[in-house]
């Protein structure tokens, strides 16, 4: 998969835009014509961009009387009046619906034109989306069902039953394997942690106890001092433990000399892993730790997707395979699937919805089912199915605890107060939930649905709130609309899905929102969700949000209530919303043109979509967004991330950008590379001399239009000189100095492993980025061109940081 | 500006004439959005900075004087960090939860810490550390992110404030001579809303890697690029912070306060917090001109499981307690110009709820440790635990407005004198401080 975001749909012959502006009008570096560079892709973009910089260099209708050169271009600051041209409509359309042009959205949109485009975008399943789901058969897990994700990849709470002696062994050798060494380091952990604490004892604040590193509860995954122990020295206490002993399945029968790496590496694929399998927990995990790169490489070749998959659950953990693979196929798809629009909705709700990755240990493995079950098919289709798809995920159930409410006079609030007559100390008694817990009722109203301006309160009475809000909603609608929903649970038995538990549910009719609600078990939850998600204070705060989102930071009440309106009429279909959005003056704007600052994830999917880049390895980009500030499921709280320029700009902001696009431009973002060759061609990507021609053209195809004279002339002067990529990736730390507390963002906790301090560590560290990622890095050659300069020094200019 | 300016005490923080206009012009984001001035040729990057320039800029602040802010963000259940037990009510509201007598800390013979938050007595001891119990907001929102705003931008009630309060102060405070660009520094990838506003404000997350393409002591050259890009950028925002952000890293890299490493003895927690403060430290030991600092620590909406003397509360209380107790002691001799306070949004409910946590509450505790409080004390009234003594017969109800409390600080601290510009609208006013420090 060389190339996988080839695009394969026909592409137009190539045609020059009609009108030419007159050389003389042009600046120098222009007039020649555009050169045919390398393939029909290239020139059929090359013309689609010929055009824009041409309409943008000839502001108006007149086109002979072009401004002076290009100084016109400060994108943000709305300069004109005029409405957009054709190729500024077509720009924007991509700037705002899709996460950034690519050479070939460019030349398609200009074929067929917004309107097209758009009409096809908003119906997904028309569009052939075949490369990238190509791409995500390397990630196999990504497309289990919940109980067969969590069955073959064990989580924490799994491992530690297994440890306990009360969980069971599979019997698949394979399955066996992950379990097996899954529990023998789990217990290395729990020795590590008993040593460190020995040793902390003397330093109470020394807080690298691992308690410390814990949030609700979660573990960390990897021991916290592996390199204190020898694997030696681990090796006699751990072949007695019960683990792996303990096999209840058959195991396979022991080749010879069964930990020779000599022996093992040269097997075929499938006796090669076998040969893994049949070695004893500790003699695999250490034989795995011991191998040196080549040979990690060796491991690897000709393996299939699952198998690197299990290869990679022995090395750096189940859950961490399973969260990873969650992190890095949602980046994929926002990089490469054709369906943008549904992709920026699919990132739009799950932002609006918002659920944490490290909520608790189960959390990682609730996410590609999120993503995938609840979110995605609706995200074009109706609020109300979204709003309850939601409702029943595991993953917002567990991450805003609904799934532990109880209804106070409910039979299971009885059981505990039973138990709690008969044992009052007992564990049962102390740990069982006996009560509503408020948390999901109150978010869903003020976050989810309704918005915080319906908020009822002492200072805010229900006159006092917008009209749409219909009086509001009160703390006691908070409580009484999470009675309602008690029992809306998750069926662990059953698979881990929704499950509906009438014992733990609250009896009796409710008020809510000045409805009452019969008693009716599930019917309950569903009436409330179907009350709000047809106010209209929801379809005033949701279409606010997608205006923010897609049009300004500040939309126009007016378009916010033709938005509205629709959402009403049509009963909440997003698609029309969308739609009237699209239909409306205010849209198209000049004002709002180039007005938005991207996000970290808008800028970091823009510059590798931008570039052609062909992403082997997303695990470096997962974690770079964490370096950005926008770590994908990794915003704690449930707001989610903000739309509005403000949070995206500051001085870490920017320093984080400038050093992103230098090490992406020069090919050292490991895992992804980019294509200079392909955007200007052979002979002007390996030029030793910066010409102004190249420099003009990666402008086109990196900001979409010209940038400022400044920028420009900062760009050519910079361009021969050193592009300093290697000092930017140290910058970026993308070979960090400093230590674990950055590696703890949620990205790098799932997106890799995170490099604990020293350079073994470090090794390890990238080792299982190689092993996770199932690629190898060698071959990426870096390199530092005046090209490849130029385009690093445009990713990082002020023009690419709108959209 | 010069540094003959000892003698002059208009107050450039903002200066009501119009002299620093200029300089505001430039580099203040969020407030240039519609790029309504015309910025032509208005770089002015300061040569190299010397030692000598650094002893001009603490003069800036004279009394050396530098608060810390620290949001624990999330609602922090005030009533498991400094709690009441000598209120029966608390044992019976909480019967899973509750932190018993014998396990933790007793202050005062009613209030006691949470055995996790030890770091905290000894400070408490010495007489530097106040707690402040029962303070909170004066808007009863449950919304964590209605209160956060309205804490930040200390109007509580009003979504119309476009600055923070700590902004305000700073603009308030008189200073003589440049004002470094440290002056107002977040630990974290955002400038938060605390800080926003006309007075230059940045952001950095980790000292070590604020630099463009290059560590070494000078900048490289495509970090010069890019300033030359920012500088003449007629896009106001990015404009502003650019300048911003190539003056701090041109400071960091004369400082280098990477070198300063915490005291003998001093650990801090290896967590995103602690490093945060660890940090501060830093930028404050290489007397870079910090005034004001903040940073927040999150994970502290507790509906489920929060656990009582040990458990997810009690970790989180102890990497708290041991980052600030870290910072305290490896500020050393500086510890006495330093005032820190911590806030959160609002407390918890009274009551535990079903799921072995708490719900969102109202009032909460507040923390001040400085090297001139007067610390070892409980501050505030306590409004009691019982049924109708609890606001909407469910959280502790709020008897000191939070902007009383950081009112002071910044007045004692900054010198932020004018607290109807601090905190418009509210009653706050000198006569009316706790008197903590």
């Amino acid at each position: 998969m060389n190339r996988p975001h080839l695009r394969t749909s026909p592409l137009p012959a190539t045609q020059l835009p009609a009108a030419q502006p007159s050389a003389s009008q042009l600046p120098a570096t222009l007039r020649r014509p555009r050169q045919r560079i390398a393939s029909t892709l290239q020139s059929a973009r090359c013309a689609a961009l010929c055009a824009v910089l041409t309409a943008s260099l000839a502001v108006g209708p007149a086109l002979a009387e072009a401004p002076a050169a290009a100084d016109n271009t400060a994108m943000n600051t709305a300069s004109s009046s005029r409405p957009l041209t054709t190729d500024q409509k077509e720009l924007h359309t991509l700037d705002r619906f899709t996460f950034g042009p690519t050479p070939a959205e460019t030349a398609e949109i200009r074929r067929i034109g917004v309107k097209a485009w758009f009409d096809r975008q908003l119906e997904p399943q028309s569009i052939d989306d075949s490369a990238l789901d190509a791409m995500l058969l390397k990630y196999p897990a990504s497309a289990l069902t919940q109980a067969q994700l969590m069955q073959r990849f064990p989580g924490p709470g799994e491992l530690r039953r297994l440890v306990r002696n009360d969980g069971s062994m599979p019997t698949d050798p394979e399955e066996h394997a992950i379990y097996a060494v899954g529990a023998y380091e789990y217990q290395r952990k729990i020795q590590a942690a008993g040593a460190a604490k020995t040793a902390g004892a003397e330093n109470p604040a020394g807080a690298t106890a691992p308690d410390a590193s814990m949030q609700n509860g979660m573990a960390q995954p990897e021991a916290t001092q592996p390199d204190a122990l020898q694997p030696e020295a681990m090796q006699s206490a751990a072949a007695s433990a019960p683990v792996a002993a303990k096999g209840k399945g058959k195991r396979m029968p022991l080749p010879r000399s069964t930990e020779d790496p000599a022996l093992v590496l040269p097997l075929p694929p499938d006796q090669r892993m076998a040969a893994l399998y049949a070695m004893p927990a500790p003699q695999l995990s250490a034989f795995l730790r011991r191998l040196r790169p080549d040979q990690r490489q060796q491991l690897m070749a000709g393996l299939k997707p699952e198998q690197m998959e299990t290869l990679a659950a022995l090395q750096i953990g189940p859950i961490r395979v399973v969260g990873g693979e969650a992190l890095q196929t949602r980046l994929l798809r926002d990089l490469y699937s054709e369906r943008q629009l549904q992709a920026v909705m699919t990132d739009f709700w799950l932002n609006h919805f918002n659920v944490y990755v490290r909520k608790s240990q189960e959390e990682p493995y609730l996410l590609s089912s999120y993503e995938h079950n609840a979110i995605l098919p609706h995200a074009l289709g109706k609020f109300e199915d979204l709003l309850d798809a939601v409702a029943e995920s595991p993953a917002m159930m567990v991450y805003l605890d609904n799934w532990q409410s109880v209804g106070p006079d409910s039979e299971a609030a009885a059981r505990v107060q039973r138990y709690q007559q008969v044992r009052p100390n007992g564990k049962l008694a102390k740990t069982l939930p006996q009560g509503i817990n408020e948390n999901y009722a109150r978010e869903l109203m003020e976050l989810h649905t309704l918005g915080v301006q319906c908020e009822v309160s002492a200072d805010k009475t229900a006159a006092s709130v917008s009209p749409n809000c219909d009086g509001g909603y009160t703390q006691a609608d908070v409580q009484n609309v999470a009675r309602v929903l008690t029992g809306w649970t998750v069926d662990r038995r059953n698979g881990y899905s929704f499950g509906f538990d009438a014992r733990r549910h609250e009896p009796g009719s409710k008020q809510v929102l000045g409805h009452t609600i019969p008693a009716g078990g599930p019917a309950e939850g569903l009436a409330v969700l179907h009350l709000l998600a047809t106010s209209p204070a929801t379809a005033h705060f949701i279409s606010h949000k997608l205006a923010v989102r897609f049009v300004s930071d500040n939309p126009s009440a007016a378009l916010e209530n033709r938005m509205a309106a629709t959402f009403l009429r049509t009963g909440g279909d997003i698609k029309s919303v969308l739609r009237t959005m699209f239909d409306s003056p205010e849209f198209w704007s000049p004002q709002v043109y180039r007005a938005k600052v991207k996000t970290p994830l808008e800028f970091l999917t823009s510059a590798v979509r931008a570039t052609d880049g062909s992403v082997q390895n997303p695990v470096p980009l997962v974690q770079s967004l964490g370096r950005l500030g926008m770590p994908l499921y990794g915003m704690q709280t449930p707001n989610g991330y903000s739309w509005q320029s403000d949070d995206w700009v500051s001085t870490n902001a920017l320093v984080s950008r400038m050093n992103f696009a230098m090490v992406l431009s020069n090919d050292r973002m490991p895992g992804t590379q980019v294509d200079w060759t392909r955007l200007v061609g052979a002979q002007a990507a390996d030029s030793p001399t910066p010409s102004v021609k190249t420099e003009n053209e990666l402008e086109l195809d990196l900001v979409g239009q010209p940038v400022s004279d400044r920028t420009r002339t900062v760009v050519m002067e910079q361009a021969d000189r050193p592009g300093q990529g290697a000092e930017a990736q140290k910058n970026f730390a993308m070979e960090s100095t400093h230590d674990a507390v950055e590696e703890e963002s949620a990205a790098s906790m799932y997106g890799g492993l995170p490099a604990k301090n020293g350079a073994k560590a470090k090794a390890r560290g990238q080792n299982a980025l190689l092993n996770l990622s199932m690629t190898t890095l060698a071959g990426v050659t870096t390199r530092e061109t005046p090209v490849s300069t130029m385009g690093g020094l445009l990713m990082g200019s002020p023009e690419f940081q709108r959209r | 500006m010069n540094s003959n300016s000892s003698h002059d005490t208009s107050n450039w923080g903002c200066d009501m004439l119009g002299r620093d206009l200029a300089r505001r012009a430039v580099s203040r984001r969020g407030f240039m959005k519609n790029g309504a001035l015309a910025l032509v040729g208005t770089s002015v990057i300061p040569a190299f900075l010397t030692r000598s320039v650094y002893a001009e800029m603490q003069t800036a602040a004279k009394n050396q004087k530098k608060l810390v802010v620290i949001f624990q963000r999330g609602a922090c259940d005030g009533l498991n960090v400094v709690i009441p037990h000598g209120e029966k009510a608390y044992y019976a509201m909480r019967p899973t939860i509750a932190v018993q007598q014998k396990e933790l800390i007793d202050l005062n013979g009613f209030f006691g810490l949470h055995p996790e938050m030890a770091a905290f007595k000894p400070l408490y001891d010495q007489g530097h550390l106040a707690i402040v119990h029962a303070a909170g907001s004066p808007d009863t929102t449950r919304s964590h992110f209605d209160a956060q705003d309205y804490m930040e931008s200390g109007t509580p009630g009003n979504k119309g404030t476009v600055d923070g309060w700590l902004n305000r102060a700073l603009a308030d405070e008189k200073v003589q001579g440049k004002e470094s660009a440290f002056r107002a520094v977040a630990l974290g990838t955002q400038v938060p809303r605390t800080l926003q506003g006309k007075e230059p404000a940045i952001a950095i997350a980790n000292l070590a890697d604020f630099s463009v393409a290059g560590k070494g002591p000078q900048t490289s050259s495509i970090s010069n690029a890019f300033q030359a890009m920012y500088d003449e950028s007629t896009d106001s925002m990015l404009h502003g912070t650019g300048e911003e952000t190539f003056e701090a890293v041109k400071m960091l890299k004369s400082a280098d306060p990477a070198h300063y490493q915490p005291a003998v003895g001093v650990v801090y927690p290896n967590t995103p917090f602690g490093n945060s403060l660890k940090q501060i430290a830093q930028l404050m030991k290489a007397n870079l001109g910090v005034e004001a600092a903040f940073t927040d620590i999150g994970g502290w909406d507790t509906h489920q499981n929060q656990g009582g003397a040990t458990g997810q509360l009690a970790n989180r209380l102890k990497e708290f307690s041991e980052s600030i107790a870290a910072f305290w002691k490896d500020m050393g001799q500086d510890s006495e110009n330093i005032t820190l306070v911590t806030m959160s949004e609002f407390g918890r409910t009274a009551r535990q709820n079903g799921t072995g946590g708490t719900d969102h509450g109202h009032a909460n505790v507040m923390f001040v440790l400085g090297g001139s409080v007067k610390g070892g004390k409980i501050y505030g009234k306590w409004p009691g635990l019982g049924p109708d003594q609890l606001n909407e017969g469910r959280d502790l109800a709020v008897t000191t407005d939070f902007r009383n409390v950081l009112g002071e600080a910044a007045y004692k601290s900054l010198g932020a004198h004018d607290m109807q510009r601090v905190f418009p609208g509210s009653q706050v006013n000198p006569a009316a401080f706790l008197d903590f420090a």
